[in-house]
Formats: structure tokens, C-alpha cells, sequence
């Protein structure tokens, strides 16, 4: 057995490493809809946008190579309701999933939009 | 946590509210730290797959891998103050219609994060004011 120590791992081209027969998450960013909108920490996230109640778009800090990627999504909630959702928008009037960026919605079932107070989106690709 | 946030509308999409850019601490270190390409970079990208999906093709688009690899591979333009970090952060997040044509009122604006409302009770009625 070898112990490989290092700070950085990258491609040839300073991209994100191709693991054989893994896929670790791309980028993820836990952020707070409540109050003023904060993200609370991330990984491979530029931005977060608050597009309204229970909306909001995750922007990538580097261009995904398609937009067939994973999304994963789910919210910390106070209330006692075990119904909520998390959506990966597809595309709305206004906003589409894309390479840079993903729409993400929440809310309770049925469907009510909601502000929560802990969201959490993963990417993988 | 950033000091700023930035406060856009879409005049494309003029009923819906006011949105808010919020910066990631990790990527304003990137920035910082000199670490990011020239925002063409990403403009080159963002212009490939705006064409993909006007030509319906948008399912099976996949980037020219040279031009995706450029994101690491050229060269780097240097450290950023926290300002100009979030000049870079509205050419590259926001879209492009919103902050480079000329309208009859600003359509972003960058702001202190404690000037952003923290009651969000209208929260679908927010505006930029002018």
C-alpha cells in the first residue's frame, strides 16, 4: 500500500479529476431562504440568486461540460409538515437550466412555494 | 461573509420581482486570490449554448472541450479587490441582456448586504428602486 499526499488534484487542464467508477459531487451550496438570504457554505458555487419566495439559482463557479447533470435537493424545515419539495427547475418563463447555472424551487406539497430556513442542492455529473 | 449583494430586475420579465445576487465567500477568495480566467471565458461558453437552445438542441448540447478546458488553461487575471470581484460575479451570473444595455432606469444595482430587506413578508413584491 502507497500513501499519496497532496494539496490539489487536477485534470491535465486544471479541471476536475475523472475518478474511476466515482462521482463526488461537482458543487453543492447550503444556503438560508429565510431573512437575509445567506449562503451558509459551498463547494464549486459562485453565486446563489433569491428569485423570490421559494425560488432561487445556484450559479457554478466553473461551466459544466452539459447540462445532463445530477441535481439533489432537499430543505431543513421548523415545521411539522413532512411534505416539501425541492425542484431542479427545467425551464420557466424566465430561467432554464443550464452549464452555469441551476433554477432551483421549493415548497410544501401541494404546492405552496416556501422560504426554508436550510436548502441544500448537490450537483453530479 | 461579503459585504455586498446585488440587486437586479429582468425589463424582459418586468411582473416579476426584484432579484438578489448573493456572492459565494469561497469563490470571492478565488477571485482574491487571482485564480479566475477572463470573464470571455465564460461569455464564449454562455454564447454556445444560448445557440444550442434557440436551435432546439439544447438536450444534447455538450461544450467544445477546448473551449470548456479554457477555463482552467488560460491564463489567469490576476488578484481582484472584493469590488471588482463582484463587477466579474454581475458579467458572469446575471444575464448579460440585464447589465449591458442602457434602459430608462438602472436595472442592477450593487448594495451593502445589511441595506437588503430581512423582512421577507413582501418578499414577491420587491422592487429596485430607482
Amino acid at each position: 500500500m502507497s500513501t499519496l499526499k497532496a494539496d490539489v488534484v487536477q485534470n491535465a487542464t486544471g479541471g476536475a479529476t475523472t475518478l474511476t467508477d466515482l462521482y463526488p459531487a461537482r458543487a453543492w451550496v447550503n444556503w438560508r431562504q429565510t431573512g437575509t438570504v445567506a449562503i451558509l457554505s459551498d463547494g464549486g458555487v459562485s453565486s446563489i440568486t433569491d428569485n423570490g419566495v421559494g425560488l432561487a439559482t445556484v450559479g457554478f463557479s466553473s461551466t459544466k461540460s452539459d447540462a445532463n447533470y445530477g441535481f439533489n435537493g432537499s430543505v431543513n424545515t421548523y415545521y411539522t409538515s413532512s411534505r416539501w419539495d425541492v425542484h431542479c427547475i427545467e425551464r420557466n418563463l424566465t430561467l432554464v437550466r443550464s452549464t452555469s447555472s441551476v433554477p432551483v424551487n421549493m415548497g410544501f406539497g401541494g404546492y405552496a412555494e416556501f422560504d426554508f430556513v436550510r436548502v441544500t442542492a448537490v450537483i453530479t455529473e | 461573509m461579503s459585504n455586498y449583494r446585488v440587486i437586479f430586475e429582468d425589463p424582459e420579465q418586468p411582473e416579476q420581482p426584484a432579484c438578489v445576487l448573493v456572492p459565494s465567500d469561497n469563490w470571492l477568495e478565488e477571485a482574491k486570490a487571482g485564480l479566475l480566467p477572463p470573464i470571455s471565458v465564460y461569455w464564449a461558453l454562455q454564447d454556445d449554448e444560448q445557440q444550442a437552445i434557440a436551435e432546439g438542441l439544447h438536450d444534447t448540447f455538450k461544450h467544445d472541450p477546448e473551449k470548456h478546458a479554457a477555463q482552467w488553461a488560460a491564463p489567469r487575471i490576476g488578484p481582484l479587490t472584493e469590488e471588482e470581484a463582484i463587477e466579474y460575479l454581475i458579467m458572469k451570473d446575471i444575464p448579460r441582456h440585464i447589465w449591458s444595455v442602457e434602459y430608462n432606469r438602472p436595472m442592477f444595482k450593487i448594495v451593502k448586504t445589511a441595506d437588503v430587506p430581512s423582512d421577507r413578508q413582501f418578499r414577491n413584491a420587491w422592487r429596485l428602486a430607482a
